[in-house]
């Protein structure tokens, strides 16, 4: 498994770049490729420093980090494509836009072309706490139907497991919001008993993907009118240090049904949050 | 990544970094961010405030309160009232109309205010950070407002200060903070700059947003600001969580859908079948509305908030202060209640109850608490001791057994004060060396003896439901007299154990007694040790006494562990207990009885309860000791921190339910008599026996006291000897709708027809005459008509108070306003037919005496066939489900 790492330069870029050092130490080669877009912007003193530190800061991890710098002429998602060997044996580490704004933290990013480039693993990170240094205890994973679920975000879990402790594995079943204000607390248990079985094979899945003890991945079925809300509020209660889930599809129906909610994830989230999407 | 950034060990988060990393690892440095640096993080990461979501948010939710049934099936009669206004002009349905709007608009506005409550809570929180704080930036520390923190930021902290986001502490000397605001626990706990091996939450290099630096100075770096903070994630939640549904909301929503599919049902069935035999578009429209008015009890839903509204007013004379109408009758849904120890089952107030000695056996009281209060720290004023509340506790049992308290205090040379750390405190009295303390702490500190003795002897304590503390004793050389505490603390010999407890209120047993009978789970959630936590819970009443199952009780440690469906299964299995619990775990608890279908009350009084107050059914705030965070999520507010004062709320809220089901049905009685008018002019050619404005009057006007009367009902002595209702029992059953419609409703309208007939028939007309509404003979018969249902109304009122009883048996004249209520009906059959004003509004005129005389027979008929029916259904054992 080759980890690579889509590195900016910027401090932001640094608190991302942990996450892919502690990736790159759980794989047998404990090797991290830094791949930094020629022409990016910063002076070649301050990055020379920056590579220095990643390159020692991995090494203290056990990881030996290489440094190269790409072409970027056609684009730096262009450049990161031509680079990347595509597999299931690849896993790229990236960050989404840091000011969100109204532009949003992925759409129209590098990020989400990448995501949506399906070639590889692509694992998207937003940090808002950089305190966890990249180490990920409690994470919460949100899941839907698809059967695709969660066989390919494994992958970039499996290696983020050594620091996991304890995975939450939730389905939230959404109704619109007149039928879920009539819902009452039989229906609601029908419907969460629905939702239940799959939930648990998921979570056996994880624990077995990641070794961890069963008792140590929670599976968890919620009903809500506002996934997003629900997301956020059981990561709150469950003082997730990250939130991992896979991005959305990019065709443009999908942008229409998911982009938004996404994007108020990304926003309103109380801990870290990492976007996978694994080859096609 | 900067050029100086260290090297974290694998694993390692901001907690386990020595001091000198830390910074570095946060991109910053230990001069801290330069301003640039700051404002760039700031733009990414957010201001560092709790605050209320902004925009229109508001607006979003006023418009959820006019789509509600309640408001809707108001402003559709009122709608109704306007049409018939401009159907028939000049009988001031508009009038109607105008009044039905508002109630549909207070309706509205009411709710609006319960739910903008909620940003409350999370102002109250908000207000726990402080508005400036001291941060390094670029090497120079000034004063920037909180809400600029970012991560990477270098904070000085002093004495007194509140702290304004998760840092880590990277310099400072006796720094002690209170992190009472995050954890309930408001015991001084000391924080060091060095690395920890420990978890974020348990690290004691970590300043938490939201808690205070009581002692102290130092610098910490920002690790996470805003509603990333531990802080703000119980801001989050307080904020997000939304309240269920309450059970009565529920009931009413339904009962609206079916009564408003019977209206518009029937309405539309009349209207089709008006066109089909040829009757004009405009008639049959009028007759479509007439039956939808006659269906339609629009004074139900007012008399509903009046009967809540007043059902408060009682609660609070019995210290429940209720801040939701909903949660008066969700109470009385209760199922389960979870409740805190202190304060809420005992009187949060510490005794010596036990004094053993080392071997386990009695102890002589005055030496042991005397060498125990000199380890003490304690001061005598006007008002009793003060100090902490074990040495308070210590003072008083001296003071009550006859000791000298202040004499043995002046004695004492030297005070050597509680250490948190340690966990003991000490003092020198003559030549004696004094310490007490946790036995934990103590016993390393002995000299040889007996441990196995006093393992036994603090295990039993402990089992008892004591707060044990060991005290132990040796006599000093000369020479040790100015010794530091550390140097003095060997060779102890163990003098003995005292026994503490928080007594249990008063009136928790007989509470939870009264809840046991009345079907209502019990699940106590304390930090105490399972031992003493189980034995309290026997106190209270909330374990049998001898009921030493091992499944009765989960630690903190167990139910961290422990899946939601596992969770679900322990507490099916009987687990009533939580030990070693924080408040932030009730919300685990709360959801698997959600999942078990339980209707839920959980009590609270921290601002991290803030959270399970929301995901309750029905939060429970501490009027005395809880913080405005607590008081401000909750719902119900107990002015006397007591918890059978919780029990008290929930019967009133049993009653109010069981009251509305009563005044439901007295209510939809007289839509029979309403209806079938309108089904004998649509299908046979008969005046119509009843107008829309006569409906009204019945529905928003004489309706309306006796209705009220019916929910100032007092509680049955059975109702707390009852289970719980189900959560899914509506308010509108098939049984009620069949005894309101097809029983007592087809009686009262056979009976006001046969008069309505009768004085048609007296006056000349006949068989398919038609008469204009404004006929004397016409207004004669419609009034009595009406008259006579008003009249009927009285006899069923009697008979909806009590299932089986005659309801006269309940005190004809206990209920004032129920005697003021037949006296209205009373009063208005009589102006309805004899005064001209109200003849004249209502298109009514006056009938003969005996025809009067006859209508007063009416209540009588209808109570005579309604006990008969309810005689019949008691020997039968198997009453009507929905009747009252």
């Amino acid at each position: 498994m080759a980890v690579f790492l889509a590195y900016d330069g910027s401090v932001n870029g640094d608190w991302i770049a942990r996450y892919a050092v502690r990736m790159a130490a759980h794989t047998p080669e404990r090797v991290l490729t830094v791949l930094y877009g020629e022409d990016v912007g910063l002076p070649a003193p301050a990055l020379a420093d920056r590579f220095e530190a990643l390159t020692a800061q991995a090494a203290a991890q056990g990881v030996r980090a290489e440094v190269e710098v790409i072409p970027v002429h056609g684009g730096v998602f262009r450049g990161l494509v031509e680079r990347l060997p595509p597999g299931p044996g690849t896993v790229l580490v990236c960050g989404l836009r840091v000011r969100g704004g109204r532009r949003g933290y992925l759409a129209g990013t590098i990020s989400a072309q990448l995501l949506a480039h399906g070639r590889f693993h692509t694992l998207a990170l937003r940090v808002v706490r950089p305190g966890l240094l990249g180490v990920a205890r409690r994470v919460l994973a949100p899941v839907g139907d698809h059967p695709r679920q969660p066989g390919q975000g494994l992958t970039c879990l499996g290696l983020l497991g050594a620091d996991i402790r304890r995975v939450h594995v939730l389905r939230v079943v959404t109704l619109g919001s007149v039928a879920f204000r009539r819902l009452d607390a039989r229906r609601a248990g029908r419907l969460r008993a629905a939702g239940s079985e799959r939930t648990q094979a998921v979570a056996a899945e994880v624990a077995a993907a990641l070794r961890l003890d069963p008792a140590h991945v929670h599976p968890l079925v919620r009903v809500s009118d506002d996934w997003v809300k629900q997301v956020v509020i059981e990561a709150g209660r469950l003082d997730s240090d990250l939130i991992y889930l896979e991005a959305p599809r990019a065709s443009l129906a999908r942008l229409f049904r998911f982009g938004d909610p996404m994007e108020e994830l990304l926003r309103d989230t109380p801990c870290d949050v990492a976007l996978y999407r694994g080859p096609a | 990544m900067s050029g100086d950034a260290p090297f974290p060990a694998p694993g390692s988060q901001i907690q386990n970094v020595a001091p000198e990393e830390a910074a570095a690892l946060l991109g910053s440095r230990p001069e801290g961010l330069d301003a640039a640096e700051a404002a760039a993080r700031r733009a990414e990461v957010g201001p560092n405030t709790l605050e209320a979501p902004k925009g229109l948010w508001w607006l979003r939710s006023l418009a959820r309160q006019f789509t509600n049934f309640f408001t809707l099936l108001l402003i559709l009669a009122a709608a109704i009232c306007f049409v018939g206004e401009a159907v028939q002009p000049g009988e001031n349905m508009d009038v109607l109309g105008y009044a039905l709007f508002g109630v549909s608009l207070l309706n509205a506005l009411f709710s609006f205010v319960q739910e903008f409550r909620a940003e409350k809570a999370m102002e109250e929180i908000a207000k726990f950070l402080p508005r400036d704080v001291r941060v390094l930036r670029g090497g120079t520390e000034s004063s920037v407002p909180a809400e600029d923190l970012v991560p990477g930021d270098v904070v000085a902290l002093r004495e007194g200060d509140r702290i304004p986001a998760d840092a880590r502490l990277v310099a400072g000397a006796d720094v002690v903070v209170n992190n009472a605001p995050l954890t309930g626990e408001s015991l001084p706990l000391p924080r060091t700059p060095t690395a920890s091996d420990a978890t974020l939450l348990e690290a004691d290099n970590i300043l938490f947003a939201g808690c205070s630096v009581q002692r102290g100075s130092g610098r910490a770096v920002v690790f996470a600001t805003g509603f990333r903070s531990q802080f703000g994630r119980i801001a989050l939640l307080s904020r997000d969580i939304r309240r269920t549904v309450s059970p009565l909301e529920h009931s009413t929503a339904q009962m609206v859908r079916v009564l408003s599919l019977i209206a518009v049902g029937l309405g539309a069935t009349f209207f089709a079948y008006g066109v089909a035999t040829g009757a004009s578009l405009w008639v049959s429209l009028v007759f479509m509305m007439g039956i939808i008015v006659a269906n339609v009890p629009e004074g139900l839903l007012p008399t509903f908030t009046l009967s809540l509204a007043m059902g408060s007013l009682r609660m609070a004379r019995r210290n429940v202060l209720v801040k939701s109408l909903n949660a008066v009758e969700a109470l009385g849904a209760v199922h389960v209640i979870c409740t805190d120890k202190t304060g809420t089952l005992t009187a949060n107030r510490l005794t010596v109850t036990r004094l053993a000695g080392a071997d386990g056996g009695e102890a002589e009281a005055g030496p042991l608490l005397a060498a125990a209060l000199a380890a003490s720290d304690v001061a005598a004023g006007d008002g009793g001791f003060s100090g902490d509340p074990l040495d308070v506790a210590i003072a008083e049992r001296l003071a009550a057994d006859g000791g000298d308290v202040a004499a043995l205090r002046a004695a004492v040379a030297r005070d050597f004060a509680f250490d948190v750390e340690k966990r003991r405190s000490a003092g020198i009295t003559g030549a004696r060396f004094v310490v007490k303390g946790a036995w934990e702490s103590l016993a390393p500190l002995l000299s040889a003896g007996d441990r196995a003795a006093a393992e036994a002897t603090v295990h039993d304590l402990a089992r008892r439901g004591h707060r044990v503390i060991a005290v132990a004793a040796r006599d000093l050389a000369a020479a040790e007299a100015g010794m530091d505490q550390d140097a003095l603390e060997h060779d102890l010999t163990l003098l003995g154990f005292l026994g503490l407890e928080d007594p249990i209120r008063p009136e928790v047993p007989g509470a939870a007694a009264q809840c046991r009978a009345a079907g209502i789970a019990m699940v106590m959630i304390t930090g105490d040790h399972p031992d003493t936590a189980a034995a309290i819970a026997r106190r209270a009443g909330i374990l049998d006494e001898g009921d030493d199952r091992a499944d009765r009780v989960i630690t903190g440690d167990e139910l961290d562990r422990l899946r939601e469906g596992e969770l679900v299964a322990a507490l099916q299995a009987g687990a009533a207990v939580f030990a070693r619990a924080t408040p932030e775990q009730k919300m685990k608890i709360v959801a698997a009885l959600h999942q078990m279908d339980k209707v839920v009350a959980v009590t609270g009084d921290g601002v991290n309860d803030a959270p399970a107050l929301k995901a309750a059914d029905v939060g429970v705030a501490m009027g005395r000791t809880g913080t405005d965070v607590a008081r401000e999520a909750a719902q119900v507010i107990l002015l006397d921190d007591n918890f059978a004062s919780i029990v008290a709320g929930i019967e009133e809220g049993r009653t109010i339910f069981a009251n509305i089901r009563k005044f439901t049905n007295y209510v939809l009685v007289s839509n029979g008599p309403e209806i079938i008018p309108y089904l004998l002019y649509i299908l046979f050619p008969v005046p119509l026996a009843l107008t829309v404005i006569q409906i009204l009057a019945i529905d928003l006007g004489t309706d309306i006291i006796p209705s009220m009367s019916l929910g100032q009902e007092k509680p049955d002595p059975e109702v707390m000897r009852q289970p719980p209702r189900d959560r899914h029992q509506g308010l509108l059953t098939a049984g009620l709708i069949a005894h309101s419609y097809g029983f007592l409703g087809l009686i009262e309208a056979a009976f006001s027809l046969s008069l309505f007939f009768w004085v048609l028939h007296g006056g000349g007309w006949h068989w398919g005459d038609a008469l204009a509404t404004d006929d004397p003979l016409y207004r004669s018969a419609t009034g009595i008509a009406l008259s006579s249902i008003l009249l009927m109304q009285i006899g069923n009122l009697f008979g909806r108070r009590s299932r089986f009883g005659t309801g006269i048996d309940r005190g004809a004249f206990a209920n004032p306003l129920l005697v003021a209520g037949v006296l209205f009906e009373l009063a208005a059959s009589w102006a309805i037919l004899y005064v001209p004003a109200v003849g004249f509004v209502l298109g009514t005129g006056p009938v003969p005496m005996p025809v009067y005389g006859a209508a007063l027979l009416g209540p009588l008929l209808i109570f005579a066939l309604d006990y008969g029916r309810k005689v019949a259904a008691r020997r039968l054992s198997q009453p009507p489900a929905g009747a009252p």
